[in-house]
């Protein structure tokens, strides 16, 4: 019943990224990338990546526990209000938590997750500006210790 | 199938009476009026009537939920990859992982910064504290 349930929030968050990408896929003023689980499962056969020293994070380890990445810009388009309002809306519904929010001048970055025990399931980060908005989500079963190497 | 289930043995008595009143009403509404072959043949073929009629239902209803469910599919299906090359795909994973990455520093950072000037105005606060309650 509970593993049910699971499958169930992972696929409407899942289903709900695919409507919004295709609503805004392709049109003007939109820049979006999807990658999908298959591409992801490619990337871990590649070789290992040299790093350069001076990198504090790794995220070769990071990356082998992603499921699906999406990624919508919206700019200088009337869209922008649009995809923030559509954006809102799905974060209301989706079960995710606000993790942190970093706001400068013009510019307000919202970061949210959805945690199952010590796994992050889903993470995403809306950017707001005045005339732009991005929206990232990454579908994955990332250990929140890895997750927390990103702040380092 | 589950052979476990119990039919009634007077189910099929049941469904037959049903239809002989179904029969027998409809023949009340059309004035008593019954075809040539007798009220056997008409009972035989307002069973197949109401058979074609639940067999049509039945059609319909399943090619509306055929729909439905394709419909949803083709809406919720996962979108077309934007990269065929792994490396490009991982590159761009990278970028926005340092701008995720970068976006939690500078938060976390601020947050440190906040703490810092806290610490320092309480520092503040106790020495004047200190200093009322020496003059005191």
């Amino acid at each position: 019943m509970l593993a049910a349930a699971v499958i169930a929030v992972t696929s409407l968050a899942q289903s709900s990224d695919n409507s919004l990408y295709k609503k805004y896929s392709g049109k003007p003023g939109v820049s979006s990338v999807y990658i999908s689980p298959a591409m992801f499962k490619l990337m871990q056969k590649l070789p290992e990546v040299e790093l350069a020293d001076d990198r504090d994070v790794h995220f070769e380890r990071i990356i082998k526990t992603f499921e699906g990445m999406y990624i919508i810009e919206a700019e200088d388009t009337p869209l922008v209000k649009e995809l923030t309002s559509d954006v809102e809306a799905l974060l209301q519904k989706g079960q995710l938590a606000l993790l942190m929010e970093v706001v400068e001048k013009d510019e307000k970055v919202r970061m949210y997750v959805r945690q199952e025990g010590e796994l992050i399931k889903q993470f995403i980060m809306l950017e707001l500006e005045d005339d732009s908005a991005t929206y990232i989500s990454i579908v994955a079963d990332m250990p929140v210790e890895d997750f927390n190497a990103l702040i380092r | 199938m589950d052979k476990n289930i119990q039919i009634p043995s007077d189910l099929e008595a049941g469904i037959e009476k049903m239809l002989d009143g179904m029969d027998a009403a409809s023949r009340i509404l059309a004035d008593g009026k019954t075809s040539q072959e007798g009220p056997q043949a008409d009972s035989r073929a307002r069973i197949a009537r109401i058979k074609r009629s639940f067999l049509s239902i039945t059609a319909a209803a399943s090619i509306v939920l055929v729909g439905w469910l394709g419909y949803g599919m083709a809406r919720n299906s996962a979108p077309q990859d934007t990269f065929d090359d792994p490396q490009l795909a991982y590159a761009e994973v990278e970028r926005v992982l340092s701008s995720i990455s970068s976006n939690m520093q500078h938060s976390v950072r601020g947050m440190e910064k906040a703490d810092e000037i806290i610490g320092r105005q309480q520092e503040v606060y106790s020495g004047i504290k200190q200093s009322h309650n020496r003059n005191n």
